[in-house]
């Protein structure tokens, strides 16, 4: 397969060659989605150390399992259910949730100017803590919306909900960040 | 339109899903229900601040352990299909020997025991040799795994780590040289790795002192968590004092220092 090929070629279809041993394949699938995976781990543990670690696992146990992905399946569902099991085993072995290590940092932007840059940082912060304040399991629907936009359907698919049910949560999730924000905003104004 | 088809279509018209004539009638509703357009608003509100969020960029060390998983597993692999059609045969030949009746399988038992007592008498005679040459097998195992370790290229020193942590019983110099690398190795994966190889040699005395005295020159978060957990793991007595100074050590992450006072919680709980 040429390079054009291999940009074209559907994530299942890299996957099913991964799956019969052609595992060369999975450098396109990484970097198609390590970054994405890695800020929906990210905006969970608040730490880039782990967050990278967990996005190495993620890719460990893909090869690891190769041949329990089915053909055909969407790679991402099946790829985000690996990736909350990654993070639920953390969490357990923690049997707690992760403190504030480290605050992610602001995505380079060189251009800005100081003051501009602490504005952003503080409006950042302040979603953080209001995303933060919101049920492990709401947050976890968000960040998947978010940065993966994943359809309701794949969402409810990795969920093992109806996507009725899916729409209906990230109304309600949604509903409470813009609470959750508009709270915090208050604070900071008061 | 109701209040109830309303607030179920808000989602999609905050995110510019809805075709015009839906679109509009949402629009009048909520241009004259109150409730529905707060809802809206905090809705939309969540929704920004949600798009806000920058992504950030993971470092350059990701793609290089991503690299260098994928190389190893690739030699792995090309080991394993090497290997595979012995395998195979040796599957099929099973297969084809396993009697599927129990009594056949029964009998089929018994004779291959006597056939085994049999040939390990005779066999017995040999067996100096065959020890003999075992040994020669893991002297020369171990040779080649030093050799490795001290290669420049990181996947090389990972196969020498790999080749080291095979035998049974390790020579005082491969344990010296994993210990070295632990201490200093410049990828934290090869560090890594040799924590884990150490980890089959807990039974020596040299393995647990070095791994003890490796724990304050340890930089790396990921390398103290291991080594933490190493001496937790091995129940070892001294590692309450080596975890308390570690906990004082400055700077350190949070994580770690919680980790390092739960394993000195925990070693201290299994020694009552």
């Amino acid at each position: 397969m040429n390079p054009t090929d291999e940009a074209t070629t559907s994530d299942a279809k890299l996957m099913e060659l991964v799956k019969s041993g052609r595992v060369e394949h999975l450098s396109t699938l990484f970097l198609r989605h390590h970054r994405q995976l890695f800020n929906f781990f990210l905006r969970q543990t608040c730490s880039r150390s782990i967050s990278e670690d967990l996005v190495q696992e993620v890719f460990y146990r893909i090869l690891k399992y190769r041949s329990t992905y089915q053909n055909q399946a969407v790679f991402s569902v099946w790829m985000y259910r690996i990736a909350r099991n990654v993070h639920f085993d953390l969490l357990r072995s923690r049997r707690e949730e992760i403190p504030l290590e480290e605050s992610p940092p602001l995505a380079a932007d060189r251009a800005q100017q100081p003051e501009e840059k602490t504005a952003t940082q503080n409006e950042v912060s302040l979603i953080q803590k209001a995303l933060d304040m919101i049920a492990p399991k709401k947050k976890e629907l968000l960040l998947l919306t978010r940065f993966q936009e994943m359809k309701y359907k794949d969402i409810a698919t990795l969920l093992g909900r109806r996507e009725g049910t899916v729409k209906a949560d990230v109304h309600r999730a949604l509903l409470e960040l813009g609470k959750r924000y508009r709270q915090l905003q208050g604070e900071v104004i008061a | 339109m109701t209040c109830k088809t309303t607030r179920m279509n808000l989602i999609d018209w905050i995110r510019g899903d809805l075709t015009a004539v839906p679109k509009a009638k949402l629009e009048n509703h909520l241009a004259a229900c109150a409730v529905c357009r707060e809802e809206a608003e905090t809705l939309r509100l969540g929704w920004e601040k949600l798009q806000a969020l920058p992504p950030e960029q993971p470092s350059d060390t990701v793609q290089a352990g991503f690299d260098t998983m994928l190389t190893i597993f690739r030699h792995g692999l090309r080991f394993e299909r090497e290997e595979r059609p012995r395998n195979d045969w040796l599957t099929r030949l099973g297969e084809w020997l396993w009697p599927r009746r129990f009594p056949v399988r029964l009998a089929f038992i018994f004779t291959l025991l006597i056939i085994g007592l049999a040939a390990g008498l005779v066999l017995g005679r040999k067996s100096n040799r065959i020890a003999r040459m075992q040994g020669e097998i893991e002297t020369m195992q171990q040779n080649y795994g030093i050799s490795l370790l001290e290669q420049p290229s990181a996947v090389d020193r990972l196969q020498g780590i790999s080749m080291a942590s095979r035998v049974d019983t390790p020579r005082s110099d491969t344990i010296t040289a994993l210990l070295q690398t632990l201490n200093t190795d410049p990828d934290i994966n090869v560090r890594l790795a040799a924590v884990d190889a150490l980890y089959l040699f807990t039974n020596l005395p040299e393995v647990k002192n070095g791994v003890l005295h490796s724990l304050s020159r340890q930089t790396s978060p990921l390398v103290q968590a291991a080594l933490i957990d190493f001496l937790v793991g091995i129940r070892e007595r001294r590692a309450i004092e080596a975890l308390k100074q570690l906990i004082q050590k400055q700077p350190l992450l949070p994580e770690i220092r919680n980790r390092a006072e739960a394993g000195v919680a925990e070693i201290g709980q299994r020694r009552v």
